[in-house]
């Protein structure tokens, strides 16, 4: 839940030409960013000791500007301060419950210039020295103890920075480097002050409910493992930057996850997961709804257990309901930031794949029908919430909504202040932190929207069709990937085997429920099929359903996002109608079986 | 403190790191929940042990009948441990958590007790239990799911290990001690009544602030901490001979810890910790505050002391700096399994019987005892976790070794446990240490050992000898692809002159040598004995241990210059600690 602004104020422009386009893109008003600008506690954030220590530290570590060789140019405060909660069931005993204080003090400090900093290398952010800072932050909002902490963490992110700063430029005077644009652009001060204190969640409520909910799997004894957890994490998010950014912001977001696996009668990994999210307690469905649901995903793996194993497919396959989001997610929404490839280190070459959207802007990547918007002030859609609502960014730049892919044609990629092209500037999409000093882009609300479809049911004839024409036995419909992945490391690095590449494609997580159709309409279950290189090209040739289907997910930069995995997130949302996409392959995953257990599972008791 | 043990660096050659002030249990690292509250009670302790041992009987004999590599052992391990902390430092809180964990360990052994699949082969250190959560409520049948998944896991890896064993033993030379691979052990049913968790976070809170506050604007000291933790770990055992065991420990823990930077980049760190078995035996105000302006001023005296010289020379060894000097140079040297594994040094292996320290001196390892001269020892326990009753063992006697520390693992000439079996839950047991206790049968009081240093000093010829007040751990190789070599780190040493000048404290050194060379040179020992408590890393993970010892006179030691950071102190000065500019 985002409140709305109480204060929300900007100071008077003073634009630098060459930024007028950021400025602008960025929405607010504010001087170009002298080197440190003096941080102001704005009035509504009187009484908060939190800012005031931020501001004055901040403030204060001006003077380290000339202490040594390395110019500091820009220092940033981030502090996430709140709780946590987490239980988690197994069916139908504690596993794990447990509250937390959530701490989270972060500075970045940059030494050099805007042109030529400390990031964008290969030893960025890696500090030497030694750690004075207590390593945990104040429970109590502690004004002399907290700037105390600002201080020690300010100096090692100091001297780190000039560290980096130096072995670069080392670095940098034995290889044919050229810095051709600038490390780290400028952007306006935002200064945005919310009030009000974050969305509580009734903790006995959701463990009564991770308790029931983990019960479902008593009635399923071929269900070898089983957990279902409930969690939350909210609080206040503060920033304040030397070039006079303030931000505070509460926060709150709830969390239900439910993981389940399973052998196949062949010996191999079924699993299934599912991650329902929401800002505050009456976003997330009714228990019964929950019920359902797990019923259903177990239903699923039992159901998968015995499903015939799919064979090697190319034609038409129709990506229904859920299954639409969660491709363009991987398929578009995954791909539109492209990390800057850092400066290396002499003899230490680097493998920097190059990535599917890159050098491809103005030209058609998908279907001439598909309009992709990237909207982070949308905060509902069809009168339900959308978790991706952003009103400020990780590096303090306020997003607007952005069309990425117009008609097909890619216009626009997440930007953040790190450029990874000459003239970039950001569009507040820093959403996570990222490698070698820079932060990484995300999508926030994405709407994938067709400029022609047909009815949702007409779908499925639609796909009979094609099948029919291409005279093939069958047509395949998916109706749910793994994404974000509920499978574990093992089962992933399967996946990882036969999927990733160092091309610089990032895999698209496995299909989980994907099901023959035939000509007579029949449709059967099947399992153990993967795609085949499927990469954006794919969606050129597509019929569009006409309701758009919604999906949430906590985008935590990893391959196929596995569910619980990040202390750092950013939430998402797509919306995506139901895809036929005119041809996909799919061909049977390679897996290790092992021989069954010598002793049977143990019996789970009788439930009524 | 600034060091953590990692396994992972223990693959071949054994490094034991002991350290003081870090508590530092395997259930943290296993990412142990935060903050719990409205925790279960580990109530119906006897349906968790029931459970585990019905499906222990089920697996058990099901892989007998259908296993074509048969088990002749499993046993189950379930530790239960609850933690509270409260943490704070100059009268703020910065950590008020409690939690609560589960772990199971799975132990199976396939082929038979004189050659398994926990054979040592050279160096190769086998490992078969996964340390797997288990509900914290006593329900069957999530329990009862994790036993059988561990075990057909364990049990598979078992099999592939003694594959593999049994045929690289055809390529291989034969190895000298040919005893069996595990021993029997008397089964044991014993079910001890719960071990609490006393640790009351709401009554401790202002405790802890109030004492981390008295570190408020003493100068040159960064960072600050004063630390109260309370356990209760609680062990489940049973296994196919019978033994059902439930025991448990509770242990509450106050430590007190400063660090500083000289100018010249030197990190300076002190720490001071009290241990009892519940906190209502640690001590109260008066003791605490002082032990805290002797901390302060200790750690501001040293950021002026003169760096120390490499020396070699004479010098006393506190009490607790004996005792970590005990602890590492010896008692990791008298663990059993070091004797069998021909990757290890095995400097006393063949020694059973010879006199191997001065004549006076004798070492017992005593599981059993709980205080030392009515000072909590860390190090006890009431059965191993091979579920062996805790013995008392007389290492050395009059100066000539008697004994090994024994696991279930024999060694030529020592068939049997002797209690001395312990881990961490997630890793393997291994033979340890418990209570380390050094006794010497004459001794001098310690004005006198001062006087017979000062001669040691004047008969060398030396400008000044050396004594280590207060250590803070130390570490030890014992492979012989390494170093035969220890280190122990001192955090508190003075110049002690000859020439009736005052001592001298000094910074910056650390105790190294090696352990033969060293038990030569002990030439007295003074009445009493301290006692240090902490935890030692090894290859079966941190465990706690005490090692006590009287005060020793070394004729000869050897220091070196201690690592020193490069980094300069913070460089802009300390904010103000009261008003800021935005108010």
């Amino acid at each position: 839940m985002i409140r709305l602004a109480q204060c929300f104020f900007a100071q008077p422009s003073r634009l630098r030409p060459a930024l007028l386009l950021a400025a602008v893109t960025a929405m607010l008003c504010a001087p170009a960013p002298a080197l440190f600008s003096q941080a102001v506690l704005p009035a509504a954030a009187k009484g908060d000791e939190n800012l005031r220590a931020m501001v004055d530290e901040i403030n204060r570590s001006r003077d380290l500007r000339m202490m040594v060789g390395a110019p500091l140019y820009y220092l940033n405060y981030n502090l996430a301060r709140g709780d946590g909660f987490l239980v988690g069931y197994s069916l139908g005993a504690l596993v794990n419950r447990g509250e937390s204080h959530l701490r989270l003090p972060q500075v970045k400090a940059r030494v050099g210039t805007y042109d030529s900093d400390d990031s964008n290398f290969l030893l960025s952010g890696i500090y030497q020295g030694t750690r004075f800072d207590a390593q945990t932050f104040p429970l109590e909002p502690d004004y002399p103890l907290m700037r105390r902490d600002w201080w020690l963490l300010t100096d090692m992110a100091y001297k780190g920075s000039v560290q980096s700063f130096n072995y670069k430029k080392a670095s940098m005077q034995n290889l044919r480097q050229v810095q051709e644009f600038p490390d780290f652009t400028p952007a306006p001060a935002t200064v945005m002050v919310l009030s009000g204190e974050p969305a509580n969640f009734d903790k006995s409520r959701w463990d009564r409910v991770a308790r029931t909910l983990s019960e479902v799997f008593l009635r399923y004894p071929t269900i070898l493992d089983s957990q279902v957890q409930f969690g939350y994490s909210r609080g206040v998010e503060y920033q304040v930057s030397s070039e006079g950014a303030v931000v505070r912001r509460p926060f709150a977001i709830g969390f239900l996850r439910v993981i389940a696996k399973g052998k196949s009668d062949r010996g191999g990994e079924i699993w299934d997961g599912a991650e329902f999210l929401g800002f505050k307690e009456s976003d997330f469905p009714s228990d019964a709804a929950l019920h359902d649901a797990v019923a259903k995903l177990a239903d699923g793996i039992v159901a998968r257990q015995t499903a015939p194993r799919g064979e090697s497919y190319t034609g038409p396959v129709l990506f229904e309901g859920v299954a639409a989001p969660q491709l363009t997610a991987q398929l578009i929404g995954r791909q539109l930031w492209i990390p800057r490839k850092p400066v290396t280190v002499p003899n230490r070459p680097l493998n920097w794949p190059r990535l599917e959207l890159e050098g491809r802007i103005g030209t058609r990547i998908v279907s001439e029908l598909l309009t992709v918007r990237d909207d982070p002030t949308a905060t509902a859609f069809q009168g339900k919430p959308l978790l991706g609502t952003s009103l400020i960014d990780l590096e303090a730049v306020k997003p607007e909504p952005l069309t990425v892919i117009k008609d097909g044609r890619l216009e626009a990629m997440f930007r953040t202040r790190t450029p990874s092209v000459p003239g970039e500037v950001t569009n507040g999409r820093a959403r996570l932190h990222g490698l070698f000093g820079a932060a990484r882009g995300a999508a926030s609300n994405l709407f994938v929207e067709a400029r022609e479809s047909v009815p949702e049911a007409q779908l499925r004839s639609r796909l009979l069709e094609m099948v029919k024409a291409a005279n093939k036995p069958y047509g395949i419909i998916v109706r749910k990937l793994d994404f974000p992945s509920g499978g574990d490391q093992n089962a992933l690095r399967v996946i990882f085997s036969g999927n990733a590449t160092n091309t610089g494609k990032i895999p698209v997580s496995l299909p989980l429920m994907v099901y023959r159709i035939y000509p007579d309409g029949r449709e059967e279950l099947i399992r153990d099929v993967n795609f085949r290189e499927l990469e954006i090209r794919a969606l050129r040739d597509i019929v569009a359903g006409d309701t758009p289907h919604v999906f949430h997910f906590l985008e935590n930069g990893a391959t196929f996002a596995p569910i619980g995995v990040g202390t750092y997130v950013a939430e998402t949302s797509v919306i995506c109608p139901s895809l036929l996409l005119e041809e996909v392959e799919l061909e049977p995953i390679r897996v290790e079986t092992r021989t069954e257990p010598l002793v049977a599972p143990p019996p789970l008791p009788a439930v009524k | 403190m600034l060091r953590t043990v990692k396994r992972a660096s223990l693959g071949i050659v054994f490094l034991c790191v002991l350290l003081a002030g870090v508590a530092q249990t395997c259930a943290q690292d296993l990412n142990a929940p935060s903050g719990a509250q409205d925790l279960v009670a580990p109530s119906g302790a006897q349906s968790l042990l029931e459970t585990m041992h019905t499906e222990l009987m089920r697996s058990y004999t099901a892989l007998r009948e259908k296993g074509e590599v048969k088990p002749y052992y499993l046993s189950y391990e379930a530790t239960d441990v609850q933690t509270s902390v409260v943490d704070a430092s100059l009268g703020a809180l910065r950590v008020s958590d409690s939690g609560r964990q589960r772990i199971l360990d799975t132990s199976i052994r396939v082929g038979d007790a004189q050659f398994d699949n926990y054979h040592r082969a050279r160096g190769g250190m086998p490992r078969f239990t996964s340390g797997s959560f288990l509900a914290l409520e006593d329900k069957p049948a999530p329990i009862d799911r994790i036993l059988w998944r561990d075990t057909d896991r364990a049990y598979r890896a078992a099999v592939e290990r003694l594959t593999l064993l049994k045929s690289t033993q055809e390529v291989k030379v034969a190895e000298k001690d040919r005893s069996p691979d595990f021993s029997s052990a008397p089964v044991v049913n014993d079910l001890q009544p719960l071990a609490a968790q006393a640790l009351d976070r709401s009554a401790w809170e202002p405790r802890v602030r109030k004492w981390s506050a008295l570190f408020k604007g003493e100068r040159g000291i960064l960072t600050s901490h004063v630390r109260i933790t309370g356990i209760a770990d609680n062990r489940y055992f049973t296994d196919s001979d019978g033994t059902r065991l439930r025991h448990g420990r509770s242990f509450a823990r106050l430590v007190i810890g400063a660090q500083a930077k000289a100018a010249n980049g030197m990190n300076l760190a002190l720490d001071r910790s009290f241990e009892a078995e519940n906190p209502s035996g640690l001590p109260g105000d008066a003791v605490v505050e002082k032990a805290i302006a002797g901390l302060i001023s200790e750690l501001q005296a040293l950021l002026t002391a003169p760096e120390a010289e490499p020396f070699v020379g004479p010098a006393i060894l506190s009490g607790s700096a004996a005792a970590v000097f005990f602890h590492e140079i010896f008692g990791h040297r008298m663990e059993g399994h070091r004797q069998k594994d021909e990757a290890e040094g095995q400097t006393f292996t063949n020694q059973v019987g010879q006199a191997v320290l001065p004549a006076f001196l004798s070492v017992i390892s005593d599981p059993t005892r709980k205080k030392f001269d009515g000072q909590d020892l860390m190090g006890w326990y009431a059965y191993d976790d091979e579920g062996v009753k805790a013995q008392r063992v007389t290492l050395v006697e009059n100066g000539i070794l008697r004994n090994f520390l024994m696991s279930r693992s024999p060694i030529e000439g020592f068939p049997n446990s002797n209690g001395h079996g312990r881990r961490a839950p997630g890793a393997e047991v291994v033979s340890r240490q418990s209570n380390l206790i050094v006794e010497a049968a004459q001794t001098v009081p310690e004005k006198r050992l001062r006087e017979l240093l000062i001669e040691e000093i004047k008969r060398q010829s030396k400008p000044y000898g050396l004594y280590f007040d207060k250590v803070t751990g130390g570490y030890t190789t014992t492979g012989r692809t390494g170093l035969q070599a220890f280190t122990v780190i001192p955090l508190v040493v003075y110049r002690v002159y000859a020439d009736g000048r005052p001592d001298e404290l000094v910074r910056g050194v650390d105790i190294v040598g090696t352990p033969l060379a060293s038990f030569g040179k002990i030439a007295a020992a003074a009445q009493g004995g301290d006692v240090f408590n902490g935890y030692c890393g090894a290859e079966s993970g941190s465990i706690p241990v005490a090692a006590v010892s009287p005060a020793l006179l070394i004729t000869e030691i050897e220091t070196q210059r201690r690592a020193k950071a490069e980094d300069r102190p913070p460089l802009l000065s300390e904010p103000p600690a009261t008003e800021g500019a935005s108010r």
